[in-house]
Order: C-alpha cells, then structure tokens, then sequence
C-alpha cells in the first residue's frame, strides 16, 4: 500500500464512526483521480508521490476538525482557555513530578542490567541469619562454579569500586576499576566494541589483560590500534585485551567502570593482600549464574542449595550455618534494596500525594466549567441522552485534558532526568564522581500513561456525574444550583482532602528541614577538619612486633616535623574507620555491644591521641610516659560505656575490666566523650580505648593535622622507609570521608524538600481556588447581611466557620496520617525520632493558617464593596 | 438558521464552487488553498446549507475505471452568502482615505 493510504487508513480512524465510510470514499476518490491525471501529466514518479503524500496531509487536518466538531468540550476550552490552561499546568507538574519519582525508583530498583537476556541471569548469595545476602570468598565462588548443574556458567564480582591511576601515553587520570572472574562478559552475554573481552594473561604470564571501556577508549582518542596496546594503571603494565560495548555500563549502580580486570590483575596493581584470593571466610564476590535453558527457578535454587550444603559440611567451622539463595540479577546489591526502596518509596509517597493535589485543583477547576454548561446538559438530556450517555463524553474530555497534560509532564520531566543523568555528583577526592542514568525508559512511560488514564478518569468522574446530574434533574429545579447541599459536599470533601495532603508535605517539609539541620550539626565527637590519615602495614613494611614501636616513634618524628603539621597520632583505625573487637568482662559479665557477637569494640591509640583529634576527656586522665609495654595494663572508656557497664558507679575510674583471652585485668583511667566509631547515622555506642604502646597491632594508623600539601605526608613516610606499604594518604581527608557519609542523606533531604516545596504551593493553589469557590457561592448572602450591618469581622467569622470544620478534619488526617509514617521517615531520614512533635504542631498549624489566610484573602475584597455590588451580581 | 458569516478561505472556496469547481482537488487547485483548509470550509459550509453535496453516478465511474467523486454545488443561501462577503472584502480591500494603502485583505 502507498504511504499516502496509510494516512488516509489512520485518519479515518479519527473522524465519527457515522460518516466515517462516506469521509473515506471521498478522499479515496480524490486521490485516485489525483494520481491518474498527475501519471497523465507527469513523468516524474518522485514528484509525484510527493504531492500525493502532501495532499493526504490534508485528510489528517480534516478527520481533526471532524473530531473536534464532534467534541464540543475542545472548543469549549478553547473557550475558557486560562481555565483549560491552569488545569493543564497543575497536572503537568503532578505528572512531572510522578514521572520523576518512577524514573528514580526504576533506574535504582527495577531496570536490569544492560546484558543479554537478563531474565536467564539469577544472583546467587550466600545466606545466614545474619546477612540475608552475603557475598562469597573466592574458593567459595570457584565451588560453585564447577559444581552448578542449572547455570550454564556462574561469573563473580565486587559491588564495590576502586579508583586507581591510569597512565596511557602522556596523559594521567584516575578511573574506575572493577575486578572481575575471567568469564565474567561471557556469562553476561557483553558484545566486544574491539578485541576480546578476555581477562587472561600473556605467554609470558608477566603482562595481565584488561578490558576497557568504550567510553574510556574514545577519552584516549579512539585509537584502533588500543587493542593489545600497553597501559599503566597504578604504575602496573597492563595489556589492552579489549573493549566493552558502550551499551553495557557494568554491574555496579551509579559508577560506571572505565577498566575490568582479574582478580590476579587487581592485586599486581592494587597491591591488595593475597588472602583475598584464598581465605574462606573473606567474603566479597557476588555471584552472577546464566540459567540453562528449559532450568526452572525451583530447579536452579535447589541446586545452589545442594552446593551450600556441600561446602556447610566440608567447612562446618566457617561455613556452617550457610545457605544459598537466588534473587534477579540487579545493577543495586540486594542488601542494600530495602533501604533504597524505602527512601524512594518515600519520595514516591510525596510525588503522589502532588498528583492528588494536582487532580484535586483539576476536579474543582472542572466543576467550576461543567456549571456553565448546564443548559448544554439541559438539551442533550430533553433530546433523550441517558445518564452514562451524558457521563461518558465529559470523562472522555478530561481525560483528554490530562493526556495533554500528561504529555506536558512527560516532556519536562525527561527533559529534566536527561540533565540530571549528565550531572555528576563529586564524593569527594578519593572516589570519582557519581551519576545515574535516569532517563525514563518504556517501563516509566507505561506506568505514567496508566496513571494519567486512571487520574483522568477520577478527576472527570465527579464533574461528569455532576453535569449529567444537571442535565436529567437540573429542568424542574434549576433555581437550587447554588445552594445544592451535594454540591457543597463534594467542594467540602476537596478541601478536606486539601487539607490533610498540605498537613503531611508540611510535615514532610519540616521534617526534612530537621535532618538537614542534624545533618549540619552532627556531634562527631572530635574535630575532622584537615585530618589526613593512611594505614601502614607494619608487616609487609619489614617491622615486626619487635620493631615496630621504634618505627613507629620515628613515622611520628618525621611527620610532625613538617611544615603545616600540627599535630600527629598513632592508632590501630581512624576516627570513623572502624575499631576492633575483644571479649571482655566486668564483675564476671561480659560487656557486650550490640551486633558484635559478644564482643567489646576497642581502639588501640598512643599518648596524644585524644589532644590531636580532639577528643573530651570528661574524667581521670589520658595515656602518657607510664603505660608502657610491660606496666599495669590501663584503659579509657567512652561515656556509653560508662553508662551501660557501670552503671550508678559514682567514679569509673579505677574500676577494672578483664580480657578473656590471657584474663588479664585493665584498670580504667579515665572516661572521654562519645564519639561517631564507624558511620554518621549510628547510636551511641561503647567504646574502650587501650595505649598503643600495650598492644601489637599489624597496622597502624597515621593521622596528622595538617593545613599543608597532603602528599608531602605520603613523601615524607616513603622517605624515611622505602619499603613502607601504605594507602590512603594523600589520597584523602576526613573532611572527604565525612562528605562522602552525608552526600547521599543530604541528597535524599534536598529530593524530599524539592518535591515537598512543589507539593505545598499545589495544595494552597488547590486551597485558594477550592475556598474561594465555596465562599463565593453566598454572594448574595453576604450582599444582605452588609445591607442589615453584618461588620467585616462578622463577615470573615462566617466564612471562617464554613471551612472551620473542614479544616479542622483535614488537619486531623493529616496528623493521623503522618504520625503512621513517622517510622518510615525515621529510618530514612538522618536525625529524626519516631515522633516529632514540632514537625507535627508546625504542619498542622501551616495548614491551619493556608485556610485562615486563604478565606480572609477571599472575603476581604467583598467587606469593601457596597451592599448593592454584592446583590447585582445576582 | 444557517451562518452566512465566510471568513476569506471560505469565500475563496464557495466562490470556487460557484464557477464551477465542484470537486475538493480542483477546488484546491483553483484557490491555491491546502486540502487541510479546503475539506473543513467544504463541511462547516454543508452544514450550514450554503453548498450541498452530490455523489458522481456510479456507472460514470465505473466507465471511466475509477471510483465514484463527490461534487459540491453551491445552493440559493450560498449564492446570497458569496455576495455578502465579496462585497464585505471589496469595501476592506478600498484604499484608506488617511493612508492611501488598502487596509486587509488581498486578492
């Protein structure tokens, strides 16, 4: 068939069913006579398809105006275009805002990985009571891996990243790295832009290969030659094996990798220990299985299950209490899909709750349209139309509205996630830039077009009944309109409704404005400002437990002997970079912190640690020149510690606790303040510190205050001992560290404040339109009470008891409804307790002072006017 | 009762049928006006009775190996319609006695 029929065939479908075989008769006959005469006339076959194209043009034009004959309402918009214009503007930002928040929940929670057939790839986690989703040590994996009889092949790697340094040619930058299994493309089904995407080594076995990026292949300059060529990641050798496709973005959510590299790869350059490789019970691969084909789920799990037990029962001491589960391949770590989906199922709380306004605003904004049409209801009615004859038309024509609205919205809203998906968010030194891909894909387009057709219905359903309810009763009682009480109770239900939405995003809005508060003000416990730390391995430097306090005592020396530095200590972690654990015992109990498996958390830290860090000492003293090796063993404790293991104890100090494992005693001399030990968000917690002098430790922390250039730090250490093995300085600072904790709670409070912000300035809109209507309906009895002497006051006192009520039920639902989300919000937001009085009282009194000032804007005008202007209205 | 107010593509169209141009391309062809214009002008003015409509005989047609046409006439309220509104445009298109420029529409 020509293009021109097709037209012809879509537009027909456009125009009334009635006159639908007539409209095509004529427009075919046009055309074939067209087409004759022009063969006639004309050799040119070209031309002359294109003025058959160009005149079919003219059928689509046609069937519209046929459409929009048919359809009074378009017209009628037209009509009352601002009115057409606002209803369109409310929902396109509802659907705006809806078409965001399910773009964020589906590119973080649903979107599959972009591989080959991702519905055949399962994840496989190890499972215990304590990590639902754990990863697998590497021989664990290589079990698995030969033993599967459902996958066709099982493939590993590590959620996390590694930013490394690259040198190719002249230029130097830092990239993302990921290591993994060496058939890791292969099970995932990865196509090649160039090479292979095979991780092995040379012949030589002294030259690794690597897999680069597309994206990374075209920063070099899009050489073709780059394949086998020579790199230096991290100073390393490296062999170019090949380049991914610019389609796959690997595996891990948010940083997209620029080099794929084995295990044995990352540890020639990362420098990482080698029982990475070989301890059972370091954990840190995920498992990625390609099902066979015709392997059904229960098939699939029930292996995995097999191959847990095996190894359960060949490492019953390690592996025990293991098991395996299968979850769909996902570019989030399972573990960590219950928080995201709480936090944006939040987000997608408040982006409904804008819809509801938005559709709210519309309802009220239609009604307003549908009484000017009553005699157009009148005469359908009289010409015979039933009520769903009635009904229908009008929903078809609000739904349409937010068609076009919903187009609107989805333009904007894709507009917007394509910046967004462009921005980078920095985390700080150590880490490349973040950013996610949150471009609307088929997935959000359908869910948004589903919600806009159930929105439309909804928000045509009450106006449409309405009109219809005009048009069959509306002949024998027209003069009730105004005061109809069903009308009344469907404006009144609008802002209630109104209400208890603006009551929530308030509440949303504070206590969004609470955690940004905490997290602004969070009590670290210490000073981190210009804290720049890195660990040194004692061992592989070459010191023993012999001679590591004297190089220690000299790493010390030559740091604070820097220009810049003000201060230098000595500890087995850094603030906030974890601590290690001991059983311990008090008057015979053991002192337990919650969630270490009986054990006490403990920080081995020298003489001027808490001075340099800025730690409280709150009673007794620090450690200095007596607690050497071989002296009484002594110990400070933290406040909690205080609190939860000597509890009424009036002085601490000189109270004892004993080690379990050689039972020696340590007398506590002195208590300090809480501090944050591991992450922003956690609850007090105990905390036992112990002279570095006492303990042999096989790391060691060093951690200088210094304004200074903070790689002179990593060159002075490497200065005083060559063989030193050391990460981390230079690198990063605890301000980096600290920031890198906040980024993302701060994103989450600054999303919900945004979307709060929107929702709130919809729902007073929604509340002025829907107030002023209501109390505009008593015109004429306001007009009469002026004439009898009613004072301004008396007038607003009236309004004010018509919403009152109202109000005051909307306020209630709001309160109810936001005190039920209240846990929600605590485990997603920073800083906020189960319940938030001042957040509440405040929501509900901003939405209380909305109405208030809303009804008072609304009257004030009319308390001006003469008696007479108000009754001519009329 | 029937609109007799035509907007100017209108009048370019019912003048069209009125000599002669009876089918929706020639009309197109004689006004220079697209077919998107021409069909909604042709229906507003059918339903407001200033033209009809006639399908072409069938054994023409057929004769001829193709299919039926629609013809438009133009009827008795059309004929008073064209008139008013070619006089209408005439009296815009009349010099300005201030500018002495024509002040709307051209031909």
């Amino acid at each position: 068939m020509r293009l021109h029929r097709w037209i012809l065939a879509a537009a027909s479908r456009m125009v009334p069913r009635a006159s639908r075989r007539e409209w095509r008769d004529e427009w075919e006959a046009e055309l074939h006579h067209r087409e004759a005469v022009e063969q006639e006339w004309s050799g040119r076959a070209r031309g002359r398809r294109l003025d058959l194209l160009r005149r079919s043009t003219g059928a689509v034009w046609d069937a519209l105006w046929l459409q929009s004959h048919r359809w009074y309402s378009l017209r009628l918009f037209g009509r009352h275009w601002r009115l057409a214009a606002t209803a369109i503007l409310s929902l396109a930002i509802g659907i705006a805002a809806t078409t965001t928040g399910l773009s964020a929940y589906n590119a973080a929670l649903l979107r599959p990985p972009a591989v080959a057939e991702p519905r055949s790839l399962r994840l496989i986690h190890i499972h215990t009571l304590e990590n639902p989703f754990d990863a697998a040590s590497l021989p664990e994996f290589t079990t698995y891996r030969t033993s599967t009889r459902a996958f066709s092949d099982i493939a590993a790697f590590p959620y996390e990243i590694s930013s490394l340094a690259l040198k190719a040619g002249d230029r130097m930058s830092q990239i993302v790295a990921v290591q993994v299994s060496d058939n890791f493309f292969g099970v995932l089904g990865v196509e090649p832009r160039a090479g292979v995407l095979t991780l092995g080594t040379s012949p030589r076995h002294d030259v690794f290969g690597v897999v680069v990026s597309e994206k990374l292949w075209r920063t070099l300059g899009s050489d073709p030659r780059i394949v086998g060529a020579t790199i230096r990641i991290n100073d390393q050798p490296v062999t170019v094996a090949g380049v991914a496709a610019g389609t796959f973005g690997g595996m891990t959510w948010a940083f997209e990798p620029d080099v794929w590299m084995s295990f044995d790869t990352a540890q020639k350059v990362r420098g990482s220990p080698p029982t990475a490789l070989t301890d059972r019970s370091q954990r840190w691969l995920h498992m990625v299985g390609r099902l066979r084909p015709g392997v059904t789920a229960a098939q699939a799990s029930a292996d995995v299950a097999a191959i847990a037990g095996g190894i359960a029962h060949d490492y019953p001491s390690i592996s025990g209490n293991h098991t395996a589960i299968l979850t769909a391949a996902t570019v989030t770590p399972p573990g960590e899909r219950a928080w995201m989906a709480a936090v944006l199922g939040s987000l997608l709380f408040i982006v409904l709750l804008t819809l509801i306004v938005a559709c709210a605003n519309v309802v009220n904004l239609l009604l307003g349209l549908t009484a000017t049409r009553q005699h157009e209801m009148l005469v359908r009615a009289a010409l015979g139309a039933s009520r769903i004859q009635l009904v229908v038309p009008l929903i078809r024509e609000a739904v349409l509205l937010v068609m076009v609205a919903a187009a609107l919205g989805y333009g904007a809203s894709w507009a917007i996630l394509v910046k967004l998906s462009a921005l980078t968010v920095s985390l700080g030194s150590i880490l490349p830039p973040m950013s996610v891909d949150l471009r609307p894909d088929g997935i959000v387009l359908l869910a948004t077009t589903a919600i806009a057709l159930a929105a439309g219905t909804l928000v045509g359903l009450p106006p449409a009944l309405r009109g219809a309810s005009d048009g069959l009763s509306g002949a024998l009682n027209r003069e009730k309109a105004i005061a109809d009480p069903r009308k009344s109770r469907l404006r009144g239900v609008l802002i209630l409704v109104q209400v208890a939405v603006a009551t929530v995003v308030l509440a949303g809005v504070g206590i969004s404005l609470r955690s940004l508060f905490a997290l602004r003000h969070i009590p670290l416990g210490f000073s981190a400002r210009h804290l720049v730390y890195g660990e040194v391995d004692l061992r592989r430097s070459g010191y023993d437990a012999a001679h590591a306090p004297a190089f220690m005592e000299r790493m010390r020396e030559r740091v604070a002997a820097l220009p810049g530095v003000d201060g230098v200590t000595l500890a087995s972690n850094a603030p906030m970079m974890g601590y290690s654990t001991e059983r311990m015992t008090i008057d015979g109990k053991p002192a337990v912190a919650e969630g270490h498996e009986g054990e006490t958390p403990y920080l081995a830290v020298d003489e001027p640690y808490f001075s340099t860090i800025g730690v409280t000492v709150l009673q007794g003293r620090t450690f200095d020149s007596r607690d050497r090796a071989g002296r009484a063993d002594v110990a400070v404790v933290n406040r909690t510690f205080v609190r939860r293991y000597l509890p009424g104890s009036q002085d601490p100090i000189g109270r004892r606790v004993r080690r379990e494992s050689d039972g020696h005693l340590i007398d506590i001399v002195g208590v300090v303040a809480d501090g944050k030990y591991n992450e922003i968000d956690e609850d007090p917690q105990p905390m036992l510190y112990v002279p570095l002098a006492q303990r042999d430790v096989p790391f060691v922390t060093v951690i200088a205050r210094s304004a200074g250039p903070r790689d002179t730090v990593a060159a002075a250490l490497e200065e005083l001992e060559p063989r030193i093995v050391i990460g981390g300085i230079g690198a990063m600072t605890l301000d980096d560290a600290l920031r890198m904790s906040t980024t993302l709670p701060l994103a989450i409070v600054w999303a919900t404040l945004a979307l709060a912000v929107v929702a709130v300035a919809m729902s007073v809109f929604g509340l002025y339109s829907t107030v002023f209507y209501a109390v505009s309906q008593r015109r004429m009895e306001i007009g009469i009470r002026v004439t009898l002497g009613a004072s301004p006051r008396d007038l607003f006192g009236m309004a004010l008891r018509q919403t009152g009520w109202l109000t005051a039920c909307g306020v209630l639902g709001g309160l109810a409804s936001g005190l039920a989300l209240m846990p929600l919000a605590a485990s997603v937001f920073y800083g906020i307790a189960a319940v938030e009085p001042l957040a509440m009282a405040g929501a509900a009194c901003g939405a209380a002072a909305i109405v208030i000032a809303t009804t008072y804007s609304v009257v004030r005008p009319w308390t001006r006017l003469a008696a007479m202007d108000l009754l001519r209205v009329k | 009762m029937p609109d007799r107010y035509l907007s100017l593509s209108a009048t370019f169209v019912l003048q069209a049928v009125a000599n002669g141009y009876g089918y929706g391309f020639d009309i197109m062809d004689a006004t220079g006006l697209p077919s998107g214009t021409v069909y909604p002008a042709l229906r507003r003015m059918e339903a407001s009775s200033l033209v009809t409509s006639k399908w072409e005989n069938a054994a023409t047609a057929q004769r001829e190996q193709r299919p039926p046409r629609k013809y438009y006439g133009i009827t008795r309220s059309g004929q008073i319609a064209l008139a008013d509104a070619l006089e209408r445009y005439r009296l815009a298109n009349r010099p300005s006695p201030h500018t002495g420029k024509a002040s709307a529409v051209k031909r």
